[in-house]
């Protein structure tokens, strides 16, 4: 198939909404709470749904107050199982994270006639559906655009105290910062992200742009402000390829290996965290160094 | 509408076809197996690890299926597709491991990236297998949500025998497994092959997920691997028993999940599943034995209850001690047989702030243990029983007091107060510790006296 | 001005406790002013909880701690605290100046970003103790007598009048204690006081002129000279205290005893 002005559409979000990612993504990296990204991502869906029975409306502003609510109550919930049942850290986020998202599905199917959200599109996305739109440019790019502003600039105006509270949160304590309220500070941020995100490009795309691109970086450079920088490189030039690859190379590959004809482009959001996976592990292979207690 | 409700509840649960029980039987033995697996994955602190095994059996059902469709079969098969499912999610695990072995990146970001990276790649081959002929009828959607209403009698077996397997395998590896989550060194030093025991008990976690994928879903099969086993916690300290009580919740969430999805048609089984483990999880938190929110209230109350029938106690005997009045300047004999006099109740209470309330209710339980009678509404008598008990925590308390007062350089002013913190908790080593350390003191006189003025 | 606005730290009748365990009795202390004092005492002594509870980092259950007669939030910045090494992630990507810097943050205040200036700040506070050619080198790629060289250079560039240091000697060279304590002398004589934790008895009389012997409860404080002698620290590390701490178990494991009985 050949590239096309949709496709550099469907491509330009992909990239934007992963540079939005990368941002409350890093601070998570660092401050080793990658799957809080995943738990999140999922745990928004009741805050969602319920937003959605409160205002009967795809309304924007309903649905992210429900979703940053959700995210709140996730860290929440996830620090005082942690505290006051004394369950591992893994674990709390574990059970909070999977029962919202359990409550948040049976809500869906139980009012799916006055709800209109499909799972399986906030699973996978649909970003070529999404961007098929009159108007040019497409409404989701603009959103998209709009939330990696937002993010950027937070990040730009706290980058000293995301820094502070991820690397010695006592520190932080003693000078008088508040290292609990930036925790979810990064935590509604990344709630919103996913929202805008799981329209454009669906769940599993935001956490692979969240993590993938941040941890790639950490393994080229030791310098923050670099790792900043090139996680963006990264999540941009990964959505380029990720979805030339997924319109011209991954259909013909397995066609070709499961006898398969006439497979056309596939999907992009998956093609993009495959590039994204392969990219890291490559790095890995080359800058593999063995560690002591393993 | 309730009476249609029960109906149907009725009919689930009492008119069910052999094909049913069997399926029911299915489900809830996956719930039990993910239960045993999930426990020992949480003392490994790798609860987390079935979240991404979970995800990563998607690509490997896709090549599972596309492979079958190269070879010309196109009608869904569960055994080959659960090998698929089960060689991806086991080939995830080893990239987690292989991520932490040779980078400075932490577990929970080798998680995430294996996470993504295969489930990525599953999504493409589900784009895939979606433009195949066969494609919209292949039963993955059921791999998402979990559907146990479309599990046929042969999947129900295989999920069957595949956890037995599980079980009979974490019961012969049983001191193994849990020489590793205590401690891992040890067990290293003892000659035991630790990476491989690892691998192993992550093995039975994602033998678990993939048989629980049909049931409830790849999205929600880690919560049944962890919600029981935290759960479980809540309710002993031992590890065996954690073990049974993480497998029954496993179970019984997952019947009553599976239950609850066949009377309302509209309600994932997946979803049904999580939410009544995690309402058992809930439950337990609130009124689990060891540590639950309840239990510690209770607790609380109970001993504040024991604190005063000791306080209670002590107060008998300072005021038959002043009625002896053999206030020496050393410690005496105190005189049994002059003891077990009637003692008026208003002078025990006096210079105490106890309400008439707590003091009825103090006296009326040891009333009830017959440490005391009540000779009339105002007085009480101890028996010979409760003299002694008296006597023991006297003397236990003042030793404490001489202890801090002597050792610990505590104010004396303050000394009264962290006894009374104390002397409940005085367990008998303590105590004994106390008398040799008074051994001098205490051979010359059973009680020592008050070592300060009585407030 | 009032006496105790001189007096950089005074604790009353600190007792701290972690969850129903007492970890610190009633301590009441005094440090003066430009003394260079060490906390001595043997291990789980609650010598790093006495420290945070006294930072606020802990919450206590009892006292009153007064910074240079003022509360702790009013006299945050003329305090500055080394936190003990392993408390950080090392791998962290960032270079020794940026920790330096973090010294600052509470300087430039929210929202605002690292000038020159600050900059310029930090890498004079490596100069002083010797690292100003490691500034751009990552953290872990420094061993653990510059890592903690790193931590002191960051309280000196808050350019406090009280440090508070957990362990500072702790896995360093002898190269480093050597800097280190040159260091800390520094601060004194130019009217700082510092206040460390030490677990080096051998050394304590050498580095330091106020001792706070502390098991639990403060055993004795002072004047060095007056303090350090055997009777006291017999009763600091000496058994009789053993069953102190066997109370203290007791207290902590009373749910469970209640359960029991």
């Amino acid at each position: 198939m050949n590239w096309i002005e949709l496709d550099t559409w469907i491509a330009a979000t992909a990239a934007v909404t992963a540079m939005a990612c990368v941002i409350p993504g890093l601070f998570l990296f660092l401050s080793r709470q990658s799957m809080m990204t995943h738990g999140v991502a999922h745990a928004v869906l009741p805050g969602i749904v319920i937003a959605f029975l409160i205002t009967h409306t795809r309304d924007w502003t309903g649905m992210m107050i429900g979703a940053v609510l959700a995210s709140i109550a996730t860290g929440v919930l996830t620090s005082f199982f942690q505290s006051f049942g004394r369950v591992e850290p893994g674990a709390a986020l574990g059970i909070t994270f999977t029962t919202m998202f359990a409550l948040g599905l049976v809500l869906l199917r139980v009012y799916a006639d006055f709800v209109h959200i499909e799972p399986n599109h906030v699973l996978y996305g649909n970003l070529e559906l999404s961007v098929l739109d009159s108007n040019t440019p497409p409404p989701v790019f603009v959103r998209s655009l709009f939330i990696l502003a937002v993010n950027l600039v937070l990040m730009l105006l706290f980058f000293k105290e995301l820094t502070i509270s991820t690397f010695d949160p006592e520190l932080a304590c003693s000078l008088g910062f508040k290292p609990q309220l930036v925790q979810y500070g990064i935590m509604s941020v990344t709630a919103t992200t996913a929202v805008v995100a799981f329209e454009s490009v669906g769940s599993i795309l935001v956490i692979a742009m969240m993590i993938a691109p941040p941890a790639t970086a950490y393994l080229i450079t030791k310098d923050l402000k670099k790792m900043v920088v090139l996680a963006f490189l990264l999540a941009a030039g990964t959505a380029f390829i990720g979805h030339l690859l997924s319109i011209r190379v991954f259909g013909g590959i397995t066609g070709a290996l499961f006898g398969l004809e006439r497979i056309g482009a596939t999907n992009t959001a998956g093609g993009i965290s495959v590039v994204c996976g392969a990219l890291f592990l490559a790095v890995l292979f080359v800058k593999r160094e063995r560690q002591v207690g393993f | 509408m309730d009476t249609e409700f029960l109906q149907r509840f009725a009919d689930a649960l009492l008119n069910m076809s052999y094909n049913q029980k069997v399926i029911y039987l299915g489900v809830v033995v996956l719930g039990a197996a993910s239960g045993l697996a999930g426990t020992f994955l949480l003392f490994r602190k790798r609860s987390l690890l079935s979240d991404t095994v979970s995800h990563a059996t998607l690509p490997g059902i896709a090549i599972a299926f596309l492979l079958l469709h190269a070879a010309g079969r196109y009608e869904k098969q569960m055994v080959p597709l659960m090998i698929g499912a089960f060689v991806s999610a086991w080939l995830s695990m080893q990239m987690v491991r292989w991520i932490r072995k040779y980078s400075r990146i932490k577990d929970d970001a080798a998680l995430a990236v294996t996470l993504t990276a295969f489930y990525g790649l599953g999504v493409v081959l589900r784009s895939v297998i979606q433009q195949t002929p066969s494609g919209n009828s292949s039963g993955l959607e059921s791999y998402l949500f979990g559907m146990v209403a479309s599990m046929v009698i042969a999947d129900a077996y295989v999920i069957i025998g595949l956890a037995l397997v599980c079980g009979v395998l974490c019961l012969l590896c049983f001191k193994e497994f849990s020489l590793l989550c205590f401690d891992a060194r040890f067990a290293q030093t003892q000659g035991y092959p630790t990476a491989g025991l690892d691998v192993a008990i992550m093995t039975l976690a994602v033998s678990v997920a993939v048989v629980g994928l049909q049931s409830v879903g790849l999205l929600l099969i880690m919560a049944l691997l962890i919600i029981p086993a935290v759960t479980a916690r809540f309710w002993t300290n031992h590890l065996g028993r954690m073990v049974l009580i993480a497998s029954g919740i496993g179970g019984v969430s997952s019947f009553i999940g599976a239950v609850i999805s066949s009377v309302f048609p509209r309600v994932p089984a997946g979803g049904a599943v999580i939410l009544s483990a995690g309402c058992l999880f809930l439950f337990s938190l609130m009124f689990g034995r060891t540590c639950g929110w309840a239990i510690v209230v209770l607790r609380r109350i109970r001993l504040q209850q024991r604190l005063r029938e000791v306080q209670f106690l002590r107060a008998v005997f300072d005021t038959l001690e002043k009625q002896q009045q053999i206030r020496l300047l050393v410690g005496y004999e105190f005189d049994r047989s002059l003891a077990r006099t009637p003692v008026s109740i208003s002078a025990v209470v006096a210079k105490r702030d106890w309400t008439d309330k707590t003091v009825a209710q103090a006296a009326g339980r040891l009333a009830n243990k017959q440490h005391l009678v009540h000779v009339d509404a105002s007085s009480i008598q101890l028996t010979k029983a409760g003299l002694e008990r008296a006597i023991d925590c006297a003397r236990n308390h003042r030793l404490a007091e001489l202890y801090l007062l002597n050792y610990a350089d505590v104010a004396p002013q303050n000394v009264h107060q962290y006894v009374e913190e104390i002397e409940e908790v005085t367990t008998p080593e303590i105590a004994a510790d106390l008398r040799s350390l008074f051994h001098d003191e205490l051979a010359a006189h059973e009680i020592p006296l008050e070592p300060h003025e009585v407030r | 001005m009032s006496e105790d606005s001189n007096l950089p730290l005074k604790v009353s009748d600190l007792t701290v406790a972690y969850g129903r365990k007492p970890v610190v009795w009633e301590a009441s202390v005094e440090f003066p002013s430009k003394s260079l004092a060490a906390i001595v005492g043997p291990n789980g002594a609650g010598k790093s909880t006495f420290l945070k509870a006294v930072l606020d980092l802990v919450p206590r259950t009892s006292g009153r701690i007064e910074y240079f007669g003022k509360s702790y939030a009013t006299a945050r910045s003329r305090v500055a605290y080394v936190p003990q090494r392993e408390t950080v992630d090392w791998d962290y990507p960032i270079n020794a100046r940026d920790v330096v810097a973090m010294g600052l943050y509470r300087k430039i205040g929210w929202c605002r970003w690292i000038s020159r200036a600050h900059k310029q700040k930090s890498l004079d506070a490596l100069t002083r103790v010797g690292m100003e050619e490691f500034a751009e080198r990552q953290i872990s790629e420094l061993s653990g007598g510059q890592q903690q060289r790193v931590f002191l250079a960051r309280a000196l560039v808050q350019d406090a009048d009280l440090y508070l240091m957990d362990e500072p000697f702790a896995g360093v060279d002898a190269t480093t204690e050597k800097a280190i304590v040159e260091i800390l002398q520094a601060l004194k004589r130019s009217g700082k006081t510092v206040v460390c934790v030490h677990h080096d008895l051998l050394t304590v009389s050498d580095y330091f002129d106020h001792l706070l012997l502390l098991n639990m409860r403060v055993v004795a404080s002072g004047p060095i000279a007056e303090v350090f002698n055997v009777e006291n620290l017999k009763s600091t590390y000496g058994g009789r205290l053993s069953l102190l701490s066997k109370f203290t178990d007791a207290l902590a494991n009373k749910d469970e005893i209640e359960a029991g009985g």
